[in-house]
């Protein structure tokens, strides 16, 4: 069973359509890397996952559960990191952490997410106001939260935006660790070395489709010969163009 | 010469907000000119009457106190003023720049000196016709003098007062309120605290300034002052409650969208929403009701008006509620559900208040809905 499957979504805003056809697959323990553009509806495919858009037509599952007809069992196994700036300005970190946790039915927050939060310094700020946070600060809470409650399927929005090097660090190893648990990773990004050193899938999306996919062998191939993906993900988005 | 830098960005910045409130500088200062004639034969009228008779002859027997009271109000306006200046010119966009800190000294002095000029100015003109219209135009000299002189040394001293390191320190936010201890598990308590703190933060003095001027102006000459004040506080009072009214559905709409990925059941997110704003709204709207009362209103108007509001907000809130959690729109509903539980009120007595409990309860018949 995958954690996610993403079947033939179609998705628009108002007349204008941004995703076409778009199906991809994320088995557990596997870490899917979504690239392209500005634009090209890599964030709009993740709002669908979140159940902020409503696809046109397909199907999304999450650890097999339809996300129309059993949206609490697949919510229950998504943490969704929204953008920093949709967070609560007017909430404290903490406040966001227990509205967060009880909305997704826990009964605390996880030691291991408040532990990550320490690993991340980001104790400090639990009680202060998300609308005095610093971009990286609000990234950390945003992670936090899709960490909530051990999901099986982790959505990642530009996570690694905004991040110090020693928290990007710290947060590629959580995900390892949370691979290593059975989870499994979507993330979009443009940071490439993410790609060519962590994940096991990736895809490229141009103009609402995927016209690309590099299977686990395929980027294996490439750590192994040390082949320069940046040129090789230029030339297919110039192609694309 | 930098100093100038700064107050002309200042002055460019001032002028920028004007421009994007979309307020022409020649309707302000026709407004402003209204306004000062307005307040001139204002204070005339005050001055004739008995009570503005009473004062100007106070104010005419104890200068030293009225210069004392402008000392003190002077020093504690000029303190807070001068600190937040500090602050905002440490956070300046221009604090990279060779600026060096004598100009933001003078920067600084030159604005505490703009902004006393505006306090005072205006007081000691309003002064001065209270005086000379109660007949009191012989002591007039020496009571403006202590009342300019004293405000003049206050803002010096304000100006020259040093706030120490550790009470400079910014609070976290300016918009919300004190924290409480939390509750011991995961709870939706923030979720209730959220439309209050929404509330004060439309509530704040910068925000609320013209709708005190309008309450001010709206009391009429010749009012008692009892019931001037009286006037002043259902302004304040209902404007708070039509904020919180206002807020609920917009911090719906916020935590719908963040809280979208969670399975959080409808009738915890919005009793978690509505409950404190509903609290707020029934102490409020009580105060409300015994003020108008106390303003000479019959018991049986206050009570009927009162539970109309609370009708109407708690259906405002519900539909925001209903329509945030389910994604769609919720303001030509709410439009549409004001105006029909208004015009039921003007053909019978009691019967908006039904259309509104009824649209309520059927906003709330959604508890065990699913979002898509």
């Amino acid at each position: 069973m995958y954690a996610l499957e993403i079947i033939d979504v179609h998705a628009r805003y108002g007349k204008r359509t941004v995703l076409q056809s778009v199906s991809l697959q994320v088995a557990p323990g596997g870490w899917f890397c979504l690239l392209g553009p500005n634009g090209v509806g890599k964030s709009t495919l993740l709002q669908c996952l979140a159940g902020r858009v409503t696809p046109t037509q397909g199907a999304i599952r999450i650890a097999g559960h339809d996300f129309t007809s059993h949206a609490d069992d697949a919510k229950r196994a998504l943490g969704h990191a929204c953008a920093p700036d949709q967070l609560p300005g007017l909430l404290t970190g903490r406040q966001c952490l227990d509205i967060y946790a009880y909305a997704k039915g826990l009964r605390s927050i996880d030691a291991d997410v408040l532990a990550f939060a320490e690993a991340l310094r980001f104790t400090p700020y639990l009680d202060h106001y998300v609308d005095t946070f610093s971009l990286g600060t609000r990234q950390k809470l945003c992670v936090l939260l899709a960490l909530l409650g051990r999901p099986r399927l982790i959505v990642l929005d530009e996570a690694f935006n905004g991040l110090d090097p020693r928290s990007a660090l710290t947060l590629k190893r959580e995900l390892k660790q949370r691979l290593e648990d059975g989870a499994a990773v979507l993330l979009a990004t443009h940071s490439l070395d993410i790609v060519e050193h962590h994940a096991s899938h990736a895809a490229l999306m141009m103009s609402g489709r995927i016209v690309h996919e590099w299977t686990a062998a395929e980027l294996g191939e490439l750590r192994r010969t040390g082949g320069d993906f940046e040129t090789a993900l230029a030339a297919l988005s110039e192609a694309g163009d | 010469m930098s100093a100038r830098l700064l107050l002309e960005e200042w002055r460019l910045s001032r002028s920028a907000r004007l421009r994007r409130s979309g307020i022409h500088p020649g309707l302000l200062a026709s407004a402003l000119v209204a306004a000062c004639v307005a307040i001139g034969f204002a204070m005339r009228a005050f001055a004739r009457s008995g009570t503005g008779q009473q004062f100007a002859q106070a104010c005419a027997q104890h200068a030293l106190l009225a210069g004392l009271a402008a000392f003190v109000y002077a020093l504690l306006f000029t303190i807070r003023h001068s600190a937040h200046l500090k602050s905002s010119y440490a956070q300046s966009w221009l604090r990279s720049t060779p600026v060096p800190p004598s100009s933001y000294r003078v920067a600084i002095a030159a604005r505490l000196a703009v902004s006393a000029a505006a306090t005072l100015i205006p007081a000691v003109a309003s002064m001065a016709v209270l005086l000379a219209s109660s007949g009191h135009a012989a002591d007039a000299p020496s009571v403006l003098g202590w009342l300019a002189g004293s405000f003049c040394v206050g803002t010096v001293a304000g100006a020259c007062w040093r706030v120490p390191e550790h009470e400079r320190e910014q609070a976290e936010s300016r918009y919300v309120l004190s924290l409480r201890p939390r509750a011991a598990g995961p709870s939706l308590e923030g979720l209730a605290r959220w439309p209050i703190a929404k509330a004060l933060a439309w509530h704040r003095p910068e925000h609320a300034r013209v709708l005190f001027i309008v309450a001010a102006l709206s009391v009429p000459a010749g009012t008692s002052a009892l019931l001037g004040m009286a006037i002043l506080m259902i302004w304040s009072l209902g404007s708070y409650l039509a904020a919180v009214a206002r807020a609920v559905p917009a911090v719906a709409r916020e935590a719908a969208s963040w809280l979208r990925p969670t399975m959080v059941p409808f009738g915890a997110f919005a009793w978690a929403i509505l409950r404190r704003a509903l609290v707020h709204q029934l102490i409020g709207t009580t105060v409300l009701c015994a003020i108008v009362v106390a303003a000479g209103l019959r018991m049986s108007d206050a009570v009927y008006i009162g539970a109309l509001w609370l009708t109407l907000s708690a259906m405002i809130g519900t539909i925001g509620l209903r329509q945030s959690f389910l994604a769609l729109p919720s303001i030509s509903r709410t439009l549409v559900s004001i105006g029909l539980a208004l015009a039921a009120e003007s053909r019978a007595r009691g019967a908006g208040c039904v259309i509104a409990s009824i649209v309520t309860l059927a906003h709330c018949g959604v508890w065990r809905r699913v979002r898509a």
